[in-house]
């Protein structure tokens, strides 16, 4: 997989794990529900980042979908957990993807990334799983 | 509408790549991210892989955090033991899938940290936050990209179970 192919499949995971922290953000309260929101707003700043990477290499980065249908109904704080904890796992694979397709710096940045969603991943769900973006 | 977890045949066969790193790294050698085959890469540790002497570094320090958890389960109260135990058995798996002709021989640990159980924790987790730290900085001398995304996802599991430490109570 190309570098910019690996970008493409970040930015669709990342687009999807925006949406999902609305969700998850609407079932939960207090702490918890300051810290969706803050993982929601650096995912998009990660979002905007990659669209600009994706562009500056002669590709058109692909629009977020309207709406996302979530692996598991979100009803409350204990699944709200689960699905964040899911979406984040399965970043930190995708971007060791991206890393692997990178040189350099480019590919610190993206191993270091991944490193931050693990670590979101098992703030979510209290365990760490074999290995990180298998799932 | 598209499912948030979609997963395109490209991802499916990533991800089984990972999951199955852990069984065999020939399997994740021969088969690339888009189902194509690759160009014959080289048998990792062979004379003629270019990686050679990083996996030996990285499975070194792997087996190194095995003994470590291993030094540290048998000195904990048996829930917290369960629960390094849990963690320290990934390790394996990346030594396994980062060098899989390597033979195993778990060094044993300097007893440097007392039997507290609070500070073989904390010894525990400094060691994981070291090596999230090298495994990124390690992986951008791979010159295999399989390799490369595995070293860089067994950093990713060493940043997390730094953090799960957090929470290990004894």
């Amino acid at each position: 997989m190309t570098e910019v192919e690996s970008a493409a499949l970040v930015l669709d995971g990342t687009n999807a794990a925006i949406y999902a922290y609305g969700l998850v953000a609407a079932r939960l309260t207090g702490t918890e529900q300051q810290r969706a929101l803050s993982a929601m707003a650096e995912h998009r700043q990660r979002r905007d980042q990659l669209r600009t990477r994706i562009a500056a290499q002669g590709a058109t980065p692909a629009a977020a979908a309207p709406a996302y249908t979530p692996p598991v109904a979100v009803s409350d704080a204990v699944t709200a957990r689960s699905l964040a904890a899911l979406v984040e796992d399965r970043l930190a694979g995708q971007w060791a993807g991206l890393a692997a397709a990178s040189k350099d710096r480019a590919r610190s940045d993206a191993a270091l990334t991944a490193q931050t969603c693990a670590v979101r991943s098992v703030t979510w769900s209290g365990t760490a799983p074999l290995w990180n973006g298998a799932r | 509408m598209p499912d948030l977890l979609l997963l395109t045949r490209r991802d499916v066969l990533r991800l089984g790549t990972a999951a199955a790193a852990g069984a065999s790294l020939a399997a994740c050698t021969t088969a690339s991210n888009t189902g194509q085959p690759q160009s014959t890469p080289p048998t990792p540790g062979a004379p003629d892989d270019p990686d050679a002497q990083l996996r030996v570094t990285v499975s070194g320090g792997e087996q190194v955090l095995s003994g470590l958890y291993q030094y540290v389960a048998t000195l904990l109260p048996a829930n917290a033991a369960a629960k390094v135990t849990a963690l320290g058995v990934r390790h394996d798996a990346y030594q396994k899938a980062i060098s899989p002709h390597a033979t195993a021989s778990i060094p044993s640990p300097e007893p440097q940290s007392g039997k507290d159980p609070a500070a073989l924790i904390k010894r525990l987790r400094t060691a994981e936050t070291q090596a999230a730290a090298e495994r990124a900085q390690q992986s951008l001398t791979a010159q295999d990209t399989e390799l490369a995304r595995l070293i860089v996802l067994a950093g990713a599991g060493a940043a997390s179970a730094a953090e799960v430490l957090r929470t290990v109570t004894t």
